[in-house]
């Protein structure tokens, strides 16, 4: 990590750079950079500190890490620990803030809000706020802000935001590819990467044979719903579902479909998996022949998503994309992807003989 | 990851203010942040250009001491890291 925040403090960058050929895009290069090694610094933190130091550090998705780390440790010193209702209210709040929040900072522009619908989207985010500080005072009053919205309804108005932002997320110049889902069912064999090639793996995450896609798209997916629209609609839809569902959960209506939370115990430690609003996020912790936590690894669904020959590379390198259309429809698309990271869409002129 | 940065409140303008840390000032907009009465010496929590949350000036140092730390680990300190494969 570079010295001050003059020189950049940086918490990393996906570049995205698109070369074109006769006003075309030819091909479309990834790079997701990261600070490297930042888990080994909760190491200098006594254990019982650490969920709420991550919590700190990683804000974005701060229940998630915090939760992931409080199971990843207590499976580390052979303890067992037992997913809660409060991390579920806490994981349901933060999945239905951090997903309307995307919604706002990249869809508000191509799906501008009315002053009433921004009135309730604002709103909706202060109750969140209160609810992941365990205030729960106006909880019930996040139906009214969502119903604003349209999130949720079983047959939005074609007016309602949620419409709008599913006719917003509409592209065809890209393929209709099923996401290949980032599972409970990898957790061993992302374990295992994890120990033999530590952070190596951790910036350039992969799977044998696959390209795993993680986040509300592929959760969706793998769980078989029924997603209206075709398409990039398809992706917005997830979200919108998993909104509603989040809601649903906070209120009381609805027990989760799929587990939130993943842990156990490795040799010489343990791990938590937790399905982040972005997807699935990894905490493994190594101990030491003292029993003292001696390696941490952390592992983001952006890197997954984001990595070179990964699910976003994939996609945006078979679009027939028209070289004016690239930078808009790219950026659209890493979007949909959602990345917890700052992203930048660059689109070259590819020399020619 | 999903790092956010606390930044000092140096002066507001409608939906948008400047905030500094450790010596380096940023536009940061407030749009998120609408309802919540900010005001110059206030701390926020900064991701990719936006406030997130207000929070305390003291959960603001305490975050800065963790990034401190941070700033002290070497780039890449994982012990099997230097064996693994480059791209």
């Amino acid at each position: 990590m570079r010295k001050s925040l003059d020189q950049g403090f940086d918490n990393g960058r996906v570049t995205i750079r698109a070369r074109m050929t006769r006003d075309m895009v030819a091909d479309v290069v990834v790079d997701c950079a990261r600070p490297r090694g930042v888990a080994s610094t909760l190491l200098r933190f006594a254990p019982a500190e650490i969920p709420a130091i991550a919590g700190r550090l990683f804000a974005l998705c701060g229940q998630s890490q915090a939760i992931a780390a409080r199971h990843a440790i207590a499976a580390a010193l052979g303890r067992t620990v037992e997913a809660n209702a409060m991390d579920l209210r806490r994981l349901a709040a933060e999945r239905l803030s951090e997903h309307l929040r995307s919604c706002l900072i990249g869809w508000s522009r191509a799906a501008p809000l009315n002053a009433l619908e921004l009135a309730a989207a604002r709103q909706a985010l202060a109750i969140l706020q209160r609810v992941l500080a365990d205030q729960l005072d106006g909880l019930q009053d996040i139906d009214a802000h969502m119903a604003a919205l349209g999130v949720g309804a079983a047959a939005p108005a074609d007016t309602a935001w949620s419409a709008r932002l599913i006719a917003a997320a509409r592209d065809d110049a890209f393929p209709d590819i099923s996401p290949d889902a980032l599972s409970p069912a990898d957790d061993a064999a992302v374990i295992d990467a994890l120990a033999r090639s530590g952070d190596s793996f951790v910036a350039r995450p992969s799977l044998p044979g696959r390209r795993p896609e993680t986040g509300a798209y592929a959760r969706a997916i793998a769980r078989g719903a029924d997603l209206p629209g075709s398409g990039f609609s398809r992706r917005m839809a997830a979200r919108l579902i998993e909104m509603a569902e989040a809601r649903d959960l906070l209120l009381g209506r609805a027990v989760a479909s799929l587990p939130w939370i993943s842990s156990g115990m490795i040799e010489n430690g343990g791990y938590a998996a937790v399905e982040t609003p972005r997807g699935r996020l990894y905490h493994v912790v190594w101990r030491n022949v003292d029993n003292a936590l001696a390696r941490y690894l952390i592992l983001a669904p952006t890197e997954w998503n984001f990595a070179a020959d990964g699910p976003f590379a994939h996609l945006a390198a078979q679009a027939r994309l028209p070289a004016d259309r690239a930078t808009d429809s790219l950026a659209r698309l890493a979007a949909l992807f959602d990345p917890c990271v700052a992203c930048e869409t660059r689109v070259d002129e590819a020399q020619h003989a | 990851m999903c790092i956010a940065v606390p930044m000092r409140i140096e002066a507001i303008d409608g939906l948008s203010a400047r905030c500094s840390a450790r010596g380096a000032e940023r536009v940061v907009s407030l749009d998120l942040l609408h309802d919540s009465p900010l005001c110059v010496g206030d701390w926020l929590l900064v991701h990719v250009g936006r406030a997130l949350k207000p929070v305390s000036a003291e959960e603001a140092h305490a975050t800065w001491e963790i990034f401190d730390l941070m700033l002290e680990t070497p780039e890449s300190p994982d012990r099997l890291d230097a064996d693994a494969q480059k791209p």
